[in-house]
Protein backbone atom coordinates (compact mmCIF):
# COMPACT_ATOMS: atom_id res chain seq x y z
CA UNK A 1 0.00 0.00 0.00
CA UNK A 2 1.56 3.25 -1.48
CA UNK A 3 0.18 5.19 1.67
CA UNK A 4 2.47 3.35 3.90
CA UNK A 5 5.34 6.02 3.95
CA UNK A 6 2.75 8.61 4.73
CA UNK A 7 3.86 11.32 7.64
CA UNK A 8 1.36 11.91 9.54
CA UNK A 9 1.99 15.37 10.96
CA UNK A 10 -1.16 16.26 12.61
CA UNK A 11 -1.81 16.40 16.23
CA UNK A 12 -3.16 13.28 17.76
CA UNK A 13 -6.49 12.73 18.02
CA UNK A 14 -7.23 12.64 22.27
CA UNK A 15 -9.71 10.14 23.40
CA UNK A 16 -11.50 9.38 26.44
CA UNK A 17 -12.52 6.22 27.49
CA UNK A 18 -15.25 6.36 29.97
CA UNK A 19 -16.90 3.57 31.95
CA UNK A 20 -14.43 0.89 30.88
CA UNK A 21 -11.89 -0.64 33.05
CA UNK A 22 -8.35 -0.33 33.18
CA UNK A 23 -7.80 -3.64 31.41
CA UNK A 24 -9.98 -1.77 28.53
CA UNK A 25 -8.68 1.18 28.91
CA UNK A 26 -4.57 -0.14 28.66
CA UNK A 27 -5.59 -2.24 25.83
CA UNK A 28 -6.90 1.26 24.30
CA UNK A 29 -3.32 2.41 24.59
CA UNK A 30 -1.39 0.15 23.58
CA UNK A 31 -4.11 0.15 20.16
CA UNK A 32 -3.26 3.59 20.07
CA UNK A 33 0.20 3.27 20.31
CA UNK A 34 1.42 -0.04 18.39
CA UNK A 35 -1.85 -0.10 15.41
CA UNK A 36 -2.89 3.61 15.22
CA UNK A 37 0.54 4.90 15.57
CA UNK A 38 -0.36 6.97 17.87
CA UNK A 39 -2.65 8.88 15.66
CA UNK A 40 -4.90 8.58 19.24
CA UNK A 41 -4.09 9.18 22.66
CA UNK A 42 -5.95 8.60 25.26
CA UNK A 43 -6.61 11.51 27.79
CA UNK A 44 -8.91 12.27 30.73
CA UNK A 45 -12.45 13.30 29.99
CA UNK A 46 -11.75 17.05 29.96
CA UNK A 47 -9.52 17.17 27.45
CA UNK A 48 -10.99 14.60 25.00
CA UNK A 49 -11.79 15.29 21.42
CA UNK A 50 -13.55 12.36 21.29
CA UNK A 51 -14.92 9.89 23.75
CA UNK A 52 -15.42 6.33 23.67
CA UNK A 53 -18.57 5.08 26.70
CA UNK A 54 -19.20 0.81 27.86
CA UNK A 55 -22.93 1.20 27.54
CA UNK A 56 -22.89 -2.02 29.65
CA UNK A 57 -21.14 0.03 32.29
CA UNK A 58 -24.03 0.43 35.09
CA UNK A 59 -22.79 4.28 34.30
CA UNK A 60 -22.97 4.09 30.62
CA UNK A 61 -26.14 5.35 29.45
CA UNK A 62 -26.57 8.45 31.54
CA UNK A 63 -22.49 9.26 30.38
CA UNK A 64 -23.96 8.95 27.08
CA UNK A 65 -26.68 11.18 27.76
CA UNK A 66 -24.01 13.61 29.66
CA UNK A 67 -22.61 13.83 26.57
CA UNK A 68 -24.43 14.67 24.00
CA UNK A 69 -26.06 17.27 26.61
CA UNK A 70 -22.73 18.57 27.40
CA UNK A 71 -20.57 18.06 24.75
CA UNK A 72 -22.69 17.61 21.49
CA UNK A 73 -20.30 18.10 18.86
CA UNK A 74 -17.88 15.63 20.52
CA UNK A 75 -18.10 12.48 18.63
CA UNK A 76 -19.13 9.59 20.63
CA UNK A 77 -18.22 5.88 20.16
CA UNK A 78 -20.86 3.58 22.08
CA UNK A 79 -19.87 -0.06 23.09
CA UNK A 80 -21.96 -2.69 23.96
CA UNK A 81 -23.20 -6.09 24.51
CA UNK A 82 -26.30 -6.43 22.38
CA UNK A 83 -27.59 -3.56 19.89
CA UNK A 84 -28.65 -0.82 21.00
CA UNK A 85 -30.56 2.17 20.10
CA UNK A 86 -28.41 5.12 19.42
CA UNK A 87 -28.97 7.68 17.07
CA UNK A 88 -26.11 9.00 15.55
CA UNK A 89 -23.82 7.52 17.77
CA UNK A 90 -21.51 5.38 16.47
CA UNK A 91 -21.96 2.34 17.55
CA UNK A 92 -19.69 -0.91 18.17
CA UNK A 93 -20.65 -4.30 19.44
CA UNK A 94 -18.56 -6.59 21.76
CA UNK A 95 -16.18 -8.22 21.33
CA UNK A 96 -14.42 -5.71 19.76
CA UNK A 97 -12.82 -6.06 16.69
CA UNK A 98 -9.65 -4.27 15.70
CA UNK A 99 -10.95 -3.58 12.06
CA UNK A 100 -14.07 -1.86 13.44
CA UNK A 101 -12.34 0.12 16.14
CA UNK A 102 -10.24 1.65 14.31
CA UNK A 103 -12.82 2.78 11.68
CA UNK A 104 -14.88 3.98 14.19
CA UNK A 105 -12.23 5.92 15.61
CA UNK A 106 -11.57 7.37 12.07
CA UNK A 107 -15.27 8.57 11.87
CA UNK A 108 -15.01 10.17 15.37
CA UNK A 109 -11.50 11.74 13.89
CA UNK A 110 -13.39 13.08 10.65
CA UNK A 111 -16.18 14.50 13.16
CA UNK A 112 -14.12 15.94 15.22
CA UNK A 113 -11.99 17.66 13.17
CA UNK A 114 -14.41 18.74 11.14
CA UNK A 115 -17.89 18.84 11.47
CA UNK A 116 -18.94 19.53 8.04
CA UNK A 117 -17.28 16.42 6.95
CA UNK A 118 -19.72 14.52 4.86
CA UNK A 119 -17.18 11.58 3.81
CA UNK A 120 -17.92 9.05 6.07
CA UNK A 121 -21.52 8.09 5.98
CA UNK A 122 -23.84 5.25 7.19
CA UNK A 123 -21.72 2.30 5.28
CA UNK A 124 -19.17 2.00 8.09
CA UNK A 125 -22.19 1.84 10.84
CA UNK A 126 -22.77 -0.97 9.30
CA UNK A 127 -19.68 -2.74 9.52
CA UNK A 128 -19.55 -1.58 13.07
CA UNK A 129 -22.19 -3.94 13.81
CA UNK A 130 -20.35 -6.85 12.90
CA UNK A 131 -18.14 -8.53 16.13
CA UNK A 132 -15.69 -11.12 14.42
CA UNK A 133 -13.46 -11.15 17.15
CA UNK A 134 -13.28 -11.50 21.38
CA UNK A 135 -10.80 -8.62 22.78
CA UNK A 136 -12.33 -8.82 26.14
CA UNK A 137 -13.99 -11.50 26.67
CA UNK A 138 -11.01 -14.20 25.70
CA UNK A 139 -8.30 -11.80 27.43
CA UNK A 140 -6.85 -10.92 24.47
CA UNK A 141 -5.54 -7.37 24.17
CA UNK A 142 -7.51 -5.25 21.87
CA UNK A 143 -4.42 -5.97 19.47
CA UNK A 144 -4.51 -9.15 17.84
CA UNK A 145 -3.10 -11.59 15.64
CA UNK A 146 -4.67 -12.18 11.35
CA UNK A 147 -4.84 -8.21 11.38
CA UNK A 148 -2.65 -7.53 8.14
CA UNK A 149 1.10 -6.45 9.22
CA UNK A 150 0.83 -3.40 9.78
CA UNK A 151 2.12 -0.19 8.62
CA UNK A 152 0.13 2.44 10.59
CA UNK A 153 -3.21 1.36 11.61
CA UNK A 154 -4.65 4.17 10.13
CA UNK A 155 -3.90 4.08 6.53
CA UNK A 156 -5.62 0.42 6.91
CA UNK A 157 -8.60 1.70 8.08
CA UNK A 158 -8.72 4.26 5.77
CA UNK A 159 -7.97 2.15 3.18
CA UNK A 160 -10.87 -0.66 4.34
CA UNK A 161 -13.21 2.27 4.70
CA UNK A 162 -12.65 3.65 0.87
CA UNK A 163 -13.09 -0.61 -0.01
CA UNK A 164 -17.06 -0.70 1.69
CA UNK A 165 -17.53 2.18 -0.23
CA UNK A 166 -16.44 0.74 -3.53
CA UNK A 167 -18.45 -2.17 -2.88
CA UNK A 168 -21.71 -0.37 -3.95
CA UNK A 169 -20.09 2.28 -5.64
CA UNK A 170 -17.04 0.99 -6.95
CA UNK A 171 -14.10 3.06 -7.96
CA UNK A 172 -14.71 3.83 -11.84
CA UNK A 173 -13.26 7.67 -12.25
CA UNK A 174 -15.42 9.83 -14.41
CA UNK A 175 -16.31 8.96 -18.28
CA UNK A 176 -15.32 10.77 -21.31
CA UNK A 177 -18.85 10.32 -22.90
CA UNK A 178 -17.57 10.77 -26.05
CA UNK A 179 -15.60 7.62 -25.68
CA UNK A 180 -17.64 4.76 -26.40
CA UNK A 181 -15.39 2.31 -24.91
CA UNK A 182 -16.01 4.34 -21.49
CA UNK A 183 -19.54 4.26 -21.86
CA UNK A 184 -19.53 0.47 -22.23
CA UNK A 185 -17.14 0.15 -19.16
CA UNK A 186 -20.20 2.17 -17.19
CA UNK A 187 -22.65 -0.33 -18.40
CA UNK A 188 -24.32 -3.71 -16.90
CA UNK A 189 -27.12 -5.91 -17.28
CA UNK A 190 -29.32 -6.08 -14.05
CA UNK A 191 -31.25 -8.61 -15.33
CA UNK A 192 -28.07 -11.08 -14.89
CA UNK A 193 -27.90 -10.29 -11.06
CA UNK A 194 -29.51 -11.03 -8.56
CA UNK A 195 -31.04 -7.31 -8.73
CA UNK A 196 -32.92 -8.22 -11.80
CA UNK A 197 -34.22 -11.63 -10.65
CA UNK A 198 -35.47 -10.00 -7.57
CA UNK A 199 -37.17 -7.62 -9.32
CA UNK A 200 -39.06 -10.13 -11.81
CA UNK A 201 -39.85 -13.07 -8.94
CA UNK A 202 -41.26 -9.91 -6.65
CA UNK A 203 -43.18 -8.83 -9.65
CA UNK A 204 -44.76 -12.88 -10.35
CA UNK A 205 -45.12 -12.80 -6.16
CA UNK A 206 -47.48 -9.98 -6.03
CA UNK A 207 -49.77 -10.60 -8.73
CA UNK A 208 -50.21 -13.93 -7.25
CA UNK A 209 -50.01 -12.85 -3.46
CA UNK A 210 -47.95 -15.91 -2.14
CA UNK A 211 -44.93 -16.03 -0.48
CA UNK A 212 -41.96 -16.89 -2.52
CA UNK A 213 -39.00 -18.85 -1.71
CA UNK A 214 -35.32 -18.09 -3.52
CA UNK A 215 -33.27 -20.99 -3.16
CA UNK A 216 -29.15 -20.73 -3.85
CA UNK A 217 -26.59 -23.41 -3.57
CA UNK A 218 -25.22 -24.37 -0.41
CA UNK A 219 -28.75 -24.10 1.38
CA UNK A 220 -29.07 -20.46 1.10
CA UNK A 221 -32.65 -19.49 1.01
CA UNK A 222 -34.20 -16.37 0.96
CA UNK A 223 -38.04 -16.02 1.25
CA UNK A 224 -40.07 -12.53 0.10
CA UNK A 225 -43.38 -12.07 2.11
CA UNK A 226 -45.63 -10.23 -0.41
CA UNK A 227 -48.19 -8.47 2.79
CA UNK A 228 -45.56 -7.66 4.83
CA UNK A 229 -43.07 -6.25 2.04
CA UNK A 230 -40.38 -7.89 4.27
CA UNK A 231 -37.63 -10.84 2.99
CA UNK A 232 -36.29 -13.74 5.39
CA UNK A 233 -32.62 -14.00 4.63
CA UNK A 234 -30.43 -16.65 6.04
CA UNK A 235 -27.32 -15.71 4.76
CA UNK A 236 -24.51 -13.59 6.26
CA UNK A 237 -24.45 -9.97 4.82
CA UNK A 238 -21.22 -10.52 3.16
CA UNK A 239 -22.65 -13.50 1.33
CA UNK A 240 -25.39 -11.95 0.30
CA UNK A 241 -23.05 -8.77 -1.10
CA UNK A 242 -21.45 -11.55 -2.83
CA UNK A 243 -24.18 -13.26 -4.43
CA UNK A 244 -25.45 -9.78 -5.57
CA UNK A 245 -22.20 -8.33 -7.23
CA UNK A 246 -21.96 -11.26 -9.00
CA UNK A 247 -23.94 -12.30 -12.13
CA UNK A 248 -26.34 -15.27 -11.58
CA UNK A 249 -26.08 -18.78 -13.50
CA UNK A 250 -28.82 -19.99 -14.70
CA UNK A 251 -28.35 -22.81 -12.00
CA UNK A 252 -27.63 -20.62 -9.35
CA UNK A 253 -31.22 -19.77 -8.37
CA UNK A 254 -34.48 -21.43 -8.12
CA UNK A 255 -37.84 -20.55 -6.81
CA UNK A 256 -41.01 -21.70 -5.56
CA UNK A 257 -43.82 -20.18 -3.81
CA UNK A 258 -44.72 -21.38 -0.69
CA UNK A 259 -47.60 -21.22 2.10
CA UNK A 260 -44.68 -19.78 4.71
CA UNK A 261 -45.93 -17.19 6.88
CA UNK A 262 -44.18 -14.21 7.86
CA UNK A 263 -43.08 -15.02 11.26
CA UNK A 264 -40.48 -12.15 12.84
CA UNK A 265 -39.82 -14.90 15.74
CA UNK A 266 -39.00 -18.15 13.51
CA UNK A 267 -36.09 -16.37 12.13
CA UNK A 268 -32.55 -15.44 13.39
CA UNK A 269 -31.94 -11.74 14.98
CA UNK A 270 -31.02 -10.17 12.08
CA UNK A 271 -32.33 -11.82 9.42
CA UNK A 272 -35.05 -9.69 8.41
CA UNK A 273 -34.32 -7.00 6.01
CA UNK A 274 -37.56 -4.94 4.35
CA UNK A 275 -37.83 -5.99 0.71
CA UNK A 276 -36.98 -2.39 -0.45
CA UNK A 277 -34.12 -1.85 1.32
CA UNK A 278 -32.94 -5.87 -0.09
CA UNK A 279 -33.83 -4.45 -3.57
CA UNK A 280 -31.83 -1.34 -3.08
CA UNK A 281 -29.33 -2.94 -1.82
CA UNK A 282 -28.89 -6.12 -4.33
CA UNK A 283 -29.14 -3.15 -6.90
CA UNK A 284 -26.12 -1.10 -5.39
CA UNK A 285 -23.78 -4.00 -4.90
CA UNK A 286 -24.73 -5.21 -8.68
CA UNK A 287 -24.56 -1.81 -9.88
CA UNK A 288 -20.89 -0.77 -8.81
CA UNK A 289 -21.25 2.60 -9.64
CA UNK A 290 -22.49 1.40 -13.25
CA UNK A 291 -25.83 1.87 -15.04
CA UNK A 292 -28.26 -0.57 -16.66
CA UNK A 293 -27.61 -1.09 -20.11
CA UNK A 294 -30.28 1.31 -22.02
CA UNK A 295 -29.87 4.01 -19.60
CA UNK A 296 -29.23 6.91 -22.24
CA UNK A 297 -26.83 9.32 -20.12
CA UNK A 298 -28.25 12.02 -21.13
CA UNK A 299 -31.63 11.69 -20.87
CA UNK A 300 -33.40 14.06 -18.20
CA UNK A 301 -34.36 12.12 -14.59
CA UNK A 302 -36.71 12.52 -12.27
CA UNK A 303 -37.72 10.82 -9.13
CA UNK A 304 -41.34 9.70 -9.07
CA UNK A 305 -41.37 9.43 -5.46
CA UNK A 306 -38.61 9.75 -2.77
CA UNK A 307 -37.67 6.29 -1.71
CA UNK A 308 -37.33 5.70 2.05
CA UNK A 309 -34.23 6.73 3.02
CA UNK A 310 -34.66 6.98 6.30
CA UNK A 311 -34.80 3.05 6.00
CA UNK A 312 -32.12 2.41 2.67
CA UNK A 313 -28.20 2.18 3.00
CA UNK A 314 -27.55 6.02 2.30
CA UNK A 315 -24.45 6.74 0.26
CA UNK A 316 -22.86 9.89 -0.54
CA UNK A 317 -24.58 12.43 -1.59
CA UNK A 318 -28.34 10.41 -1.98
CA UNK A 319 -30.09 13.12 -0.28
CA UNK A 320 -28.97 15.90 -2.92
CA UNK A 321 -29.64 13.42 -6.20
CA UNK A 322 -33.13 12.48 -4.40
CA UNK A 323 -33.62 16.61 -3.96
CA UNK A 324 -32.68 17.59 -7.35
CA UNK A 325 -34.58 14.90 -9.08
CA UNK A 326 -37.77 15.22 -7.13
CA UNK A 327 -37.43 18.97 -8.07
CA UNK A 328 -35.87 19.21 -11.54
CA UNK A 329 -35.41 16.79 -14.72
CA UNK A 330 -32.08 16.36 -15.03
CA UNK A 331 -29.42 14.29 -16.83
CA UNK A 332 -27.04 11.64 -15.38
CA UNK A 333 -24.44 13.62 -16.38
CA UNK A 334 -25.56 16.77 -15.76
CA UNK A 335 -26.46 15.56 -11.83
CA UNK A 336 -22.86 15.09 -11.34
CA UNK A 337 -21.95 18.21 -13.27
CA UNK A 338 -24.30 20.15 -11.40
CA UNK A 339 -23.66 18.93 -7.81
CA UNK A 340 -20.11 18.59 -8.39
CA UNK A 341 -19.27 14.87 -7.32
CA UNK A 342 -18.44 11.56 -8.75
CA UNK A 343 -20.45 10.48 -11.31
CA UNK A 344 -20.44 6.94 -9.91
CA UNK A 345 -21.98 8.38 -7.57
CA UNK A 346 -25.21 9.85 -9.34
CA UNK A 347 -24.71 6.11 -11.47
CA UNK A 348 -25.26 4.34 -8.27
CA UNK A 349 -28.10 6.27 -6.93
CA UNK A 350 -29.81 5.90 -10.42
CA UNK A 351 -29.27 1.96 -10.85
CA UNK A 352 -30.81 1.71 -6.92
CA UNK A 353 -34.17 4.12 -8.20
CA UNK A 354 -34.21 2.38 -10.91
CA UNK A 355 -34.86 -1.23 -8.94
CA UNK A 356 -36.90 0.36 -7.09
CA UNK A 357 -38.96 1.50 -10.21
CA UNK A 358 -38.88 5.34 -8.93
CA UNK A 359 -36.65 6.56 -11.59
CA UNK A 360 -38.45 8.11 -14.63
CA UNK A 361 -36.81 9.00 -17.44
CA UNK A 362 -39.89 10.29 -19.42
CA UNK A 363 -39.93 13.82 -17.57
CA UNK A 364 -43.37 13.05 -16.74
CA UNK A 365 -42.42 14.55 -13.36
CA UNK A 366 -45.54 16.92 -12.02
CA UNK A 367 -45.73 19.98 -13.16
CA UNK A 368 -43.74 22.31 -11.25
CA UNK A 369 -44.58 26.16 -10.27
CA UNK A 370 -41.29 27.17 -9.45
CA UNK A 371 -42.48 29.50 -7.41
CA UNK A 372 -39.37 31.47 -6.43
CA UNK A 373 -38.77 30.88 -2.64
CA UNK A 374 -39.26 33.84 0.09
CA UNK A 375 -39.70 33.42 3.36
CA UNK A 376 -42.74 34.20 4.98
CA UNK A 377 -44.32 37.09 5.79
CA UNK A 378 -41.64 39.79 6.39
CA UNK A 379 -38.85 37.80 5.09
CA UNK A 380 -36.45 38.98 2.11
CA UNK A 381 -35.58 36.21 -0.13
CA UNK A 382 -31.81 35.35 0.19
CA UNK A 383 -29.64 36.94 -2.78
CA UNK A 384 -26.89 33.64 -2.34
CA UNK A 385 -27.94 30.89 -4.63
CA UNK A 386 -26.03 28.47 -2.91
CA UNK A 387 -27.64 30.08 0.74
CA UNK A 388 -29.23 26.74 1.73
CA UNK A 389 -26.39 24.92 0.51
CA UNK A 390 -24.32 26.74 3.07
CA UNK A 391 -26.28 24.65 5.53
CA UNK A 392 -26.65 21.40 4.15
CA UNK A 393 -23.46 20.15 5.21
CA UNK A 394 -24.01 20.79 8.80
CA UNK A 395 -27.01 18.63 8.69
CA UNK A 396 -25.10 15.81 7.13
CA UNK A 397 -22.38 15.93 9.76
CA UNK A 398 -25.30 16.07 12.09
CA UNK A 399 -26.13 12.18 10.78
CA UNK A 400 -23.83 10.17 12.23
CA UNK B 1 -27.44 38.75 4.76
CA UNK B 2 -29.60 36.92 6.99
CA UNK B 3 -27.92 34.66 9.11
CA UNK B 4 -30.45 32.03 10.67
CA UNK B 5 -33.18 29.69 9.47
CA UNK B 6 -36.27 28.68 10.71
CA UNK B 7 -37.77 25.50 10.30
CA UNK B 8 -41.67 24.59 11.42
CA UNK B 9 -42.24 21.35 12.83
CA UNK B 10 -46.07 20.34 12.94
CA UNK B 11 -48.71 17.26 13.18
CA UNK B 12 -51.14 16.43 15.31
CA UNK B 13 -50.87 15.37 18.79
CA UNK B 14 -48.59 12.65 19.83
CA UNK B 15 -47.09 12.52 16.82
CA UNK B 16 -43.35 13.33 18.36
CA UNK B 17 -42.62 16.82 17.19
CA UNK B 18 -40.82 17.69 20.76
CA UNK B 19 -39.00 14.68 20.81
CA UNK B 20 -37.72 15.61 17.09
CA UNK B 21 -36.82 18.26 18.01
CA UNK B 22 -34.92 17.22 21.30
CA UNK B 23 -33.49 14.62 19.25
CA UNK B 24 -31.62 17.25 16.88
CA UNK B 25 -31.64 20.22 19.13
CA UNK B 26 -28.04 20.91 20.56
CA UNK B 27 -29.33 23.08 23.34
CA UNK B 28 -31.99 22.08 25.66
CA UNK B 29 -35.35 22.09 23.92
CA UNK B 30 -37.87 25.31 25.65
CA UNK B 31 -41.05 23.43 25.64
CA UNK B 32 -44.23 24.35 27.16
CA UNK B 33 -45.72 20.84 27.69
CA UNK B 34 -49.22 20.79 30.04
CA UNK B 35 -50.44 17.75 31.42
CA UNK B 36 -52.83 16.21 28.81
CA UNK B 37 -56.66 16.01 28.63
CA UNK B 38 -58.43 12.93 30.06
CA UNK B 39 -58.81 12.29 26.26
CA UNK B 40 -55.16 12.13 25.38
CA UNK B 41 -53.86 10.53 28.39
CA UNK B 42 -53.96 7.11 27.08
CA UNK B 43 -51.92 8.38 24.33
CA UNK B 44 -49.03 10.58 26.02
CA UNK B 45 -48.61 12.60 29.57
CA UNK B 46 -47.94 15.81 28.35
CA UNK B 47 -48.75 17.61 25.46
CA UNK B 48 -47.55 20.61 23.57
CA UNK B 49 -49.77 23.87 24.47
CA UNK B 50 -47.86 27.17 22.92
CA UNK B 51 -44.53 25.88 21.06
CA UNK B 52 -41.55 24.02 21.56
CA UNK B 53 -38.03 25.58 20.65
CA UNK B 54 -34.82 24.24 19.61
CA UNK B 55 -31.62 25.41 18.18
CA UNK B 56 -28.82 23.67 16.10
CA UNK B 57 -25.53 25.88 16.55
CA UNK B 58 -23.58 26.06 13.60
CA UNK B 59 -19.68 26.56 13.98
CA UNK B 60 -20.04 29.84 12.08
CA UNK B 61 -22.19 31.39 14.68
CA UNK B 62 -25.20 31.05 12.50
CA UNK B 63 -28.07 29.31 13.85
CA UNK B 64 -31.07 26.92 13.10
CA UNK B 65 -33.75 27.42 14.68
CA UNK B 66 -36.33 24.88 15.45
CA UNK B 67 -39.75 25.92 16.20
CA UNK B 68 -42.90 22.95 16.80
CA UNK B 69 -46.27 23.93 16.84
CA UNK B 70 -48.84 22.93 19.04
CA UNK B 71 -50.73 19.44 18.21
CA UNK B 72 -53.77 20.05 19.47
CA UNK B 73 -56.43 22.34 16.77
CA UNK B 74 -57.38 24.35 19.77
CA UNK B 75 -54.21 25.78 20.00
CA UNK B 76 -54.21 26.46 16.29
CA UNK B 77 -54.05 30.45 16.07
CA UNK B 78 -50.60 30.05 17.10
CA UNK B 79 -49.72 28.10 14.53
CA UNK B 80 -49.96 30.64 11.78
CA UNK B 81 -48.13 33.29 14.70
CA UNK B 82 -45.09 30.29 14.19
CA UNK B 83 -44.39 29.55 11.04
CA UNK B 84 -43.59 33.70 10.30
CA UNK B 85 -40.40 33.85 8.96
CA UNK B 86 -40.44 29.83 8.81
CA UNK B 87 -38.19 28.59 5.66
CA UNK B 88 -39.78 25.51 5.27
CA UNK B 89 -41.89 22.89 7.52
CA UNK B 90 -41.62 19.39 8.86
CA UNK B 91 -44.83 17.37 9.04
CA UNK B 92 -44.64 14.53 11.17
CA UNK B 93 -47.47 12.24 11.35
CA UNK B 94 -48.51 9.61 13.68
CA UNK B 95 -49.56 6.21 11.83
CA UNK B 96 -50.96 4.61 15.36
CA UNK B 97 -53.91 7.71 15.57
CA UNK B 98 -57.29 6.54 14.01
CA UNK B 99 -57.19 7.78 10.35
CA UNK B 100 -53.54 9.58 9.43
CA UNK B 101 -53.84 9.92 5.94
CA UNK B 102 -56.92 12.48 7.09
CA UNK B 103 -54.31 13.82 9.58
CA UNK B 104 -52.02 14.16 6.72
CA UNK B 105 -54.38 15.94 4.53
CA UNK B 106 -55.46 17.82 6.86
CA UNK B 107 -52.18 19.44 8.37
CA UNK B 108 -51.45 19.79 4.08
CA UNK B 109 -54.28 22.05 3.76
CA UNK B 110 -54.11 24.24 6.78
CA UNK B 111 -50.48 24.87 5.96
CA UNK B 112 -51.37 25.43 2.31
CA UNK B 113 -50.69 28.06 1.12
CA UNK B 114 -46.96 27.94 3.64
CA UNK B 115 -45.99 25.10 2.30
CA UNK B 116 -46.38 26.58 -1.39
CA UNK B 117 -44.40 29.40 -0.75
CA UNK B 118 -41.80 27.14 0.82
CA UNK B 119 -41.23 22.89 0.83
CA UNK B 120 -42.76 20.29 3.12
CA UNK B 121 -41.32 17.02 4.23
CA UNK B 122 -43.20 14.75 5.80
CA UNK B 123 -42.44 11.97 8.49
CA UNK B 124 -44.35 9.18 9.45
CA UNK B 125 -43.93 7.70 12.86
CA UNK B 126 -44.86 5.05 15.11
CA UNK B 127 -45.00 2.51 12.13
CA UNK B 128 -43.64 -0.03 15.14
CA UNK B 129 -46.97 0.78 16.77
CA UNK B 130 -48.90 0.46 13.84
CA UNK B 131 -47.75 -0.58 10.68
CA UNK B 132 -50.69 0.67 8.33
CA UNK B 133 -51.32 2.87 6.74
CA UNK B 134 -48.38 1.61 4.25
CA UNK B 135 -46.43 4.24 2.75
CA UNK B 136 -47.69 3.66 -0.54
CA UNK B 137 -51.17 4.74 0.25
CA UNK B 138 -49.68 8.11 1.69
CA UNK B 139 -47.70 8.57 -1.87
CA UNK B 140 -50.95 7.77 -3.22
CA UNK B 141 -52.28 10.49 -1.17
CA UNK B 142 -49.43 13.01 -1.65
CA UNK B 143 -49.86 12.14 -5.72
CA UNK B 144 -52.34 14.84 -5.88
CA UNK B 145 -49.91 17.39 -4.33
CA UNK B 146 -47.98 19.54 -7.19
CA UNK B 147 -44.99 18.87 -5.67
CA UNK B 148 -43.06 15.33 -4.81
CA UNK B 149 -42.83 15.88 -1.52
CA UNK B 150 -40.29 13.77 0.89
CA UNK B 151 -42.00 11.06 2.72
CA UNK B 152 -39.64 8.58 5.20
CA UNK B 153 -40.90 6.41 7.95
CA UNK B 154 -39.31 8.09 10.98
CA UNK B 155 -38.24 7.39 14.51
CA UNK B 156 -38.70 11.10 16.33
CA UNK B 157 -36.08 9.71 18.83
CA UNK B 158 -33.46 8.93 16.81
CA UNK B 159 -31.14 12.05 15.29
CA UNK B 160 -30.51 10.37 11.91
CA UNK B 161 -34.03 10.04 11.23
CA UNK B 162 -34.51 13.32 11.96
CA UNK B 163 -31.99 14.76 10.07
CA UNK B 164 -33.09 12.88 6.79
CA UNK B 165 -35.87 14.50 7.03
CA UNK B 166 -34.38 17.99 7.69
CA UNK B 167 -31.77 17.57 5.12
CA UNK B 168 -34.76 16.80 2.34
CA UNK B 169 -36.19 19.95 3.07
CA UNK B 170 -33.19 21.80 2.76
CA UNK B 171 -32.41 19.80 -0.52
CA UNK B 172 -35.58 20.53 -1.92
CA UNK B 173 -35.46 24.14 -1.16
CA UNK B 174 -32.06 24.43 -2.50
CA UNK B 175 -33.02 22.86 -5.93
CA UNK B 176 -36.11 24.75 -6.13
CA UNK B 177 -34.64 27.96 -4.85
CA UNK B 178 -31.83 27.73 -8.00
CA UNK B 179 -34.78 27.83 -10.80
Amino acid sequence: MQASETTIEAPPVRVAALGVDDRIRNSLRLFFHESCKDRFQLVEEEAADAVIIDLDHKKGIRLAQEQQQLHPSTPVIVISQKPRETGSLISLLKPLKKRSLAKALLRAEAQAKDPHNSSSTLPSLQIASAPVASAEESGDDVVMEGVPPTSAGYQIARHLADKDLQAFLGSTPDIDTSSAQQQANIRYDPDSFLQGKLRQITAMMKQKGQAVRLQFSNEQFIILYPDEEMAQINMSESRLGALSAAPISPDGLSFTFCDDLFSPDDGAAGSFMRLDALMWKTALWASQGRIPYETDLHKSVALDRWPNLTRLLLLPNTLEIAALWAEQPHSLIETAAKLKIPQRYVFGFYSAVFALGLANTGETMKTLDYIPIAADVGEKQPTSASWFSNWIPFFRSKNR
Amino acid sequence: MKKDLKIIFTGPVGAGKTTAINAISDTDTVSTNESSTDELRYRKNTTTVAMDYGIINMVDSKRVHLYGTPGQERFDFMWDILIQGGMGLVLLVDNARPDPLEDTQFFLQRFGDFIQRTRVAIGVTRMDISSTPRLNEYQTLLDEQTRNIPLFEVDARVRQDVSILVQSLLHSLDHQKRE
